[in-house]
């Protein structure tokens, strides 16, 4: 490979070499990673002014070496490990860090958490967590360099953070970690860590040549989603905090500044880092609130005259889906109120619900009153298959169906509708 | 049989026989078998004999023991000769023997991946072998992909998925690569050029994450017949490759016959188009009851010759001579594509007209004859085309039918020639900077680079380059990626995105896609206003939409098709540096290449006479990219060369140097032939002399026209005596392409050229060079 020295040698001479030409280094220059390398710097027409160098000449221009890496960075200052930002942090390893931070004010709720995860698991079990990367879509490049971690305490909430203060130091991380989410039954709650946190760890664990270990996760953007769905635009973590929970943070660095933050102060240079940490610690203390107001709602049961938890109510139909695993009467109670308040899918639901149930006369009632509202193909087909089958009455199945073709139904909706009419039509000839 | 018969009656046939300038008969051959091999695992030899084979072809025997010695091989196939199983013995042995192991099959395209499973799931489900397949590319649904990667013991993948989707992922493919044993490389010859340096570079960085998990897999590849099988396989995979090249499976009379359309205006040299002729005979040999495979050398070609085959069969059809023909070529659906396929196969479909999509290795089983409408310029294109007529033991035809382009008039008079070329070699160059450093990039993302690490050689130079730049960080003895972008995903294995465009038949409010196709040749086939022929039948386009990947197209009954006509030019951007080296000025920067589609023809079908025009109207295609212009200034030794070629020569001359430049610089600058531009110029309007542009002919450029100043002379010495020692008299396609039959010239444009070249090359001349202090030799390491 000596060639290659010698051909880097030069590239790298080149490097350095002034630019002498007048080629168009603009505004995209420093962001240029995010570009396409074929789209980089299109010089204005006219541009192009023949100009021989000297003798010594570089084989491979400056401007090209743009295309093998992005932002080209100054002489830097290797930070080796040093104090991150911010009170109370102290060394437990080589380029890794803890801190603990308590919130006295965060309480864990008094209710049951049968609305989220099964009866055996325990509270005192619970680990909130939350990790930054140093990218955003996944793969084996992309590290955690800070974990805030959290769990109740008879005071409040307790909150440690691990930061990574330069790569080597990332299987202590780890371990401590591991040390900190010990025991069978820890339960990992995240925000969509499902999909993304825990695999980021599984994938650091296994690339340190660790046994990853897998805990239960309750990963609160999926009931979250159930719930609020409906009634939000979005349920990103920051919409539920200001929608739900009435948090509003102040000064928040986004989330997605993050690994950015790191590398500034890996190079040895001022970033925004302590924005970082407290955007971590605030959603470690979000996740905890989003969890005790989840709770709450699993404990509300639906009434006139019932003090509703504070902020944005659920929509009955994703409180009923939230319980269908886990209480048929909560969900029933709950879609019995949401159809009483007119949400049609709730009696959809409700009128399945009975059907299922054996109930087929309070069923049947359901569909009437849904079709009372209006068009409706699922009601109008429930009732006809009621009316054929439990009443073996062929020509009221065939009237209940009447209509239904004037609604912009599905190819498939409507060749079951016409199947089904024809199948209907058939029978009552036979009669 | 009909074939045999119908050849009788060709060879009576004055008519024509006075258009054929060759008839070749290679004789028949017969098998070479060894038995199956005794150590082979019983349920796998039990699936053999259940799909009727009893005993091994000899270099199917060869590769298995190749395999039991735990050794890399390359076997190098022609098409028809039981290649699948040279590699499916040995994998499907080893795993069947050791359940946790592992393979993976690369396949170029998507295409490809699918026929193989289809070939696998064959000899596995029947039998039961237990061993589950799984295709994982683009197109694989997420629900499924999970089980590919937990449960999947052979994975079925292209480069381009295995470079941006599993590598960078490799931690959720623990268990495959900790268990891989076999790499299996098909259509091997794919691999050159560019697409080939990175190929190269993406098996460095597999073989990287095997390593890490502890597995060392074989490899085995296949490949067409090339120049230089063993070498292509050793550079692509880093380490030497047993080389297994004789073929065991029996061939039949093989008839090649080469065939000129006549004359139909002997004044002018106009002949009898390629696509009327084509048809022609493939109808007459489709009524004799032969299978027949037209090859056209585009797509619009296709479709016409299947549409008029089809046409004159009518008749044929309504007397219950029921012929079934149809047309194949990229942009087809999957669904359609696999039907035509299958009734190849089953014998359901008795002839089908095909663009080299059908060239590589899809399994259409056996045809009685190929008639090449066109011929390509490759030799093993070529072959591989011809190869595709006769099935084991029986007689079959190619009919190679030469078109007015001069190189197909030059292949069909010279027929000696084309019979004793032997096929090109392919080039790559793993090293290659550029690219090298996007892999390294990638390398590192996916995992540290330890200190002294190897990758192809020592990184550590080029570690501490991207160090520099701000995307690697050096702590504790390792290269860590710093960057919080996925680097694979800027970087891009082939020429062009694969943004391709959906055609939608909007016929009476219909709104259903009929195909897709990638946005250049969209540009081409699918304008406004365009007729688009599809499987037989006519659209025209109502709207290309290129932002949004689109193209609305209706139903259409007009008795016309449409030719786009390209132009393109070259831009000057900027000239980074100027120098004298090997004879010329070169100028050196920035260039757009620019290509725009402005105006189509309007060609009657049938007669193919030229019934009007239409305007274009769509954006340039821009590429910028780099590209040095060799100047002919009058100081140098080329300049004065070129004020001694004769006026009316020098636009002869310059086409032809260019030729030449075409294709000995991809030996020097190990590229393939499409990976560079060459183009002549008799005045630049930027530099405002005579001289030859070479550049990139990929986005933002790789470093192929940088490494060209270096080599120069060499690559000029090498023109000139390419040249000098070719035999033809006034110029051939082996060297500065074959001279246009309607041309007349003032003078020998070989005798010109060589000439030029020669005193170019004159000591004297270029003695300045080495006066101005740059050796052409110590410069040429880029």
């Amino acid at each position: 490979m000596s060639t290659l020295s010698q051909r880097l040698k030069r590239l790298r001479d080149s490097g350095k070499a002034p630019q002498s030409k007048t080629r168009p280094t603009d505004s995209t220059q420093q962001d240029i990673h995010n570009e396409n390398p074929s789209l980089e710097s299109s010089p204005p027409k006219g541009s192009a002014v023949p100009q021989g160098t000297g003798p010594s000449s570089p084989r491979v221009s400056a401007s090209r070496l743009r295309r093998f890496a992005p932002s080209v960075s100054k002489e830097k200052k290797k930070t080796d490990g040093q104090r991150p930002p911010g009170e109370g942090w102290r060394e437990i390893a080589p380029c890794v860090w803890e801190r603990s931070l308590e919130y006295h004010h965060v309480w864990r709720s008094p209710h049951s958490l049968r609305f989220l995860l099964p009866s055996d698991c325990s509270e005192m079990n619970l680990r909130f967590y939350d990790l930054e990367t140093t990218g955003l879509s996944g793969g084996a490049g992309n590290i955690a360099f800070l974990i805030g971690l959290g769990w109740w305490t008879p005071q409040g909430l307790q909150v440690i953070q691990l930061f990574l203060a330069d790569y080597p130091g990332e299987p202590q991380l780890l371990e401590r970690y591991q040390e900190l989410v010990d025991g069978e039954d820890a339960i990992q709650v995240s925000f969509n860590g499902k999909s993304f946190d825990s695999h980021v760890l599984q994938a650091r664990f296994l690339l340190n040549r660790m046994v990853p270990f897998s805990r239960r996760e309750l990963d609160l953007l999926h009931p979250s989603r159930r719930l609020w769905k409906e009634v939000l635009p979005r349920t990103d973590l920051q919409t539920l905090e200001r929608e739900v929970l009435g948090v509003h943070r102040k000064d928040d660095l986004p989330g997605s500044e993050a690994p950015e933050a790191w590398f500034t102060w890996l190079k040895g240079e001022d970033g925004p880092l302590e924005e970082v940490f407290r955007h971590n610690a605030q959603d470690i203390v979000s996740l905890a609130l989003l969890l005790t107001h989840l709770q709450e709602w699993g404990c509300f049961m639906p009434s006139d005259d019932g003090l509703e938890p504070q902020g944005m109510a659920p929509s009955s139909f994703g409180m009923a889906r939230q319980w269908q695993m886990v209480d048929e009467q909560w969900m029933r109670s709950w879609l019995e109120w949401g159809w009483k308040r007119g949400e049609r899918r709730c009696g959809q639901e409700l009128g399945f619900f009975l059907k299922r149930q054996g109930q087929r006369q309070e069923a049947q009632q359901i569909w009437k009153e849904i079709l009372a509202t209006g068009l409706n193909f699922v009601a109008a087909v429930e009732l006809a298959k009621d009316y054929e089958h439990r009443e073996r009455n062929i020509p009221r199945a065939i009237e209940a169906l009447e209509g239904l073709e004037m609604l912009p139904l599905s190819p498939s909706h409507r060749q079951a509708l016409r199947y089904r009419q024809a199948r209907l039509l058939g029978k009552l000839e036979k009669e | 049989m009909a074939l045999s018969a119908l050849l009788k009656e060709l060879k009576n046939d004055g008519s024509f026989m006075a258009n054929v300038s060759d008839w070749t008969v290679i004789p028949s051959k017969k098998g070479e078998y060894v038995p199956i091999p005794q150590n082979m695992d019983v349920s796998l030899q039990e699936a053999l004999k259940g799909r009727g084979i009893e005993r091994l072809y000899s270099h199917q025997g060869q590769c298995w023991e190749t395999a039991q010695r735990g050794e890399d091989f390359v076997v190098v196939t022609p098409t028809a000769s039981g290649k699948t199983l040279c590699y499916n013995l040995p994998v499907l042995n080893t795993l069947l023997q050791n359940p946790a192991s592992r393979a993976l099959y690369l396949f170029p395209t998507k295409a490809l991946s699918q026929d193989q499973q289809a070939s696998l799931n064959d000899l596995l489900l029947e039998e039961n072998l237990g061993v589950p397949v799984y295709t994982f590319d683009g197109d694989t649904p997420s629900s499924i992909r999970m089980a590919a990667r937990q449960g999947g013991r052979i994975i079925i993948t292209n480069p381009d998925m295995l470079h941006s989707g599993v590598l960078p992922n490799h931690t959720k493919w623990i268990e495959f690569f900790r268990n891989l044993e076999y790499i299996v490389l098909d259509e091997l010859h794919t691999y050159t050029g560019v697409f080939g340096s990175h190929m190269a570079n993406l098996m460095r960085r597999l073989l990287r994450v095997c390593r890490f998990y502890g597995s060392s897999p074989r490899i085995i590849a296949a490949s067409a017949t090339i120049g230089n099988p063993a070498e292509l396989a050793q550079t692509l995979v880093g380490r030497p490759v047993q080389l297994i090249n004789g073929n065991g499976a029996p061939s039949g009379e093989k008839h090649l016959v080469l065939y000129n359309p006549p004359l139909v205006d002997a004044i002018q040299g106009i002949r009898r188009s390629v696509v009327l002729e084509a048809r022609r005979l493939a109808l007459r040999l489709l009524k004799s009851k032969v299978k027949t495979i037209v090859f056209t050398q585009s797509r619009i070609h296709a479709e016409l010759v299947s549409g008029y085959i089809n046409e004159s069969l009518t008749n044929v059809y309504n007397e219950n001579h029921r012929i079934r023909v149809e047309a194949y070529r990229g942009g087809y659906l999957p669904q359609e594509r696999r039907a035509v396929e299958k009734g190849l196969r089953d014998g359901s479909i008795h002839g089908v007209v095909s663009t080299n999509a059908l060239e590589l290795g899809i399994d259409i089983g056996g045809l009685d004859a190929a008639v090449l409408a066109g011929i390509p310029s490759s030799v093993a294109s070529a072959w591989q085309r011809a190869g595709r007529a006769g099935r084991s033991g029986d007689v079959s035809l190619a009919l190679l039918v030469g078109s007015a382009n001069p190189t197909d008039q030059y292949l069909v008079r010279h027929p000696d020639y084309f019979l004793s070329r032997s096929p090109e070699s392919a080039y790559l160059d793993p090293q290659n900077l550029y690219i090298l450093a996007d892999h390294l990039k990638c390398a590192a993302f996916e995992l540290p680079f330890e200190e002294g690490e190897d990758f192809g050689g020592d990184p550590q130079d080029l570690l501490a380059y991207l160090e520099e730049q701000g995307v690697l960080r050096q702590s504790g003895g390792r290269w860590y990626w710093a960057d919080r972008s996925y680097p694979s995903e800027r970087v891009s294995l082939r020429r062009g995105g694969d943004d391709n465009v959906v055609i939608v038949d909007e016929t009476g409010g219909r709104n259903i896609v009929i195909g897709e196709m990638d946005a250049h040749s969209a540009r081409e086939m699918l304008h406004d206003e365009a007729i688009y022929l599809h499987r037989g039948e006519q659209f025209q386009v109502k709207r290309l939409d290129l932002a949004n990947h689109h193209a609305y197209v209706e139903s259409s009954t007009v008795n016309y098709y449409t030719d786009a006509l390209v132009k393109s030019d070259i831009k000057v951007l900027e000239v980074d540096w100027s120098h004298h080296v090997g004879g010329v000025q070169e100028h050196l920067g920035d260039l757009l290449v620019r290509s725009q589609v402005a105006k189509y023809k309007k060609i009657r079908f049938g007669t193919h006479e030229n019934v009007g025009f239409g305007d274009i109207h769509l954006p340039e295609e821009e590429m910028h990219t780099r590209g040095a212009f060799l100047a002919f200034i009058p100081q140098q030794a080329s300049g004065l060369a070129w004020a001694e070629v004769a006026e009316e020569m020098k636009a002869p001359v310059l086409s032809r140097v260019a030729s030449l430049l075409r294709r000995v610089a991809p030996v020097f600058l190990r590229c393939q032939r499409g990976d560079l531009g060459v183009l002549g110029r008799i005045e630049d309007p930027h530099h405002q002399c005579s001289g030859i542009y070479v550049y990139d002919n990929i986005p933002g450029g790789i470093g192929l026209a940088e490494g060209l100043g270096g080599r120069l002379q060499e690559l000029v010495q090498a023109a000139h005596e390419l040249l000098s020692s070719c035999g033809c008299e006034k110029g051939c396609p082996s060297c500065t392409g074959a001279a246009d039959e309607r041309d007349v010239l003032a003078g020998n444009p070989k005798v010109a050229t060589a000439a030029f070249l020669g005193q170019w090359l004159r000591p004297d001349s270029l003695r300045q060079e080495e006066m101005d202090g740059i050796h052409p030799a110590e410069a040429g390491s880029i």
